[in-house]
């Protein structure tokens, strides 16, 4: 995600960690977007991949497996055609549908407050204004 | 949409928050057409959840607890514990701007 998806303090002006509507599923999409580690390291790829597949530097959150099985959710591998790259470990976190907007706002919560920065591998401020400064400088 | 959000926080900024000073909300979308409004200061943080089908979640976190509800505009009252909150992020906010 790029740094403009995540929340500012509006006192101290450091970034927080991600909004939770990042970890909101599209409504006509079959689960939340995702890709997985195991996945990328198969094929010789990391998070600085991900991160470089999207439209401008970005910061990549990471989540495990039991957070999301705690939630209620699943995850399941959906390669895809593009990226090109990255697409092998192409999955999807689902489990959404059965439940109301109030539960899959709940939900969304917890997975971003258990979210952690993984690319940069650093806090989500350090983080963020790292990617913000590159990408001003590109 | 957009007039869910603008009436919300014409609710928000009426004369029930006398504040001389406004803090905007952080935005942000989300996916199906709804938006996501977000204060946050400190301890204090604040989401306003504007759904697509109209309906507006309300998350509170602060060292007092936290509270999730929804509410249908017009026709619920904005709860208390939101106004507070926001006035103690407006007022943390301007208080750190101040005194920079």
């Amino acid at each position: 995600m790029v740094p403009s998806h995540l929340p500012i303090d509006q006192a101290s002006l450091r970034y927080l960690p991600p909004s939770s509507a990042n970890f909101r599923p599209h409504t006509d999409e079959d689960g939340l977007s995702v890709y997985r580690r195991a996945g990328l390291e198969s094929i010789g790829l990391g998070a600085e991949d991900v991160a470089r597949a999207g439209k401008g530097p970005a910061v990549v959150a990471g989540l495990q497996d039991v957070h999301l099985l705690a939630q209620g959710l699943e995850i399941a591998d959906d390669p895809m055609p593009v990226p090109p790259d990255v697409s092998p470990a192409h999955a999807l976190i689902t489990g959404w549908h059965s439940m109301t907007d109030g539960e899959s706002r709940r939900v969304a919560r917890a997975l971003a407050k258990l979210a952690t920065c993984v690319y940069p591998d650093s806090d989500w401020h350090i983080a963020a204004s790292l990617v913000k400064a590159r990408a001003e400088q590109a | 949409m957009r007039d869910i959000a603008v009436a919300f926080l014409a609710s928000l900024w009426s004369a029930d928050m006398p504040l001389p000073n406004r803090l905007l909300p952080q935005a942000f979308q989300l996916p199906g057409g709804g938006m996501q409004l977000e204060w946050h200061a400190g301890s204090d943080h604040v989401e306003v959840s504007i759904e697509a089908s109209g309906v507006v979640g309300l998350y509170i976190d602060s060292t007092s607890g936290s509270f999730d509800v929804e509410v249908v505009p017009s026709r619920s009252p904005i709860p208390r514990v939101l106004f507070e909150t926001i006035q103690r992020i407006t007022t943390a906010a301007w208080d750190a701007h101040a005194a920079r």
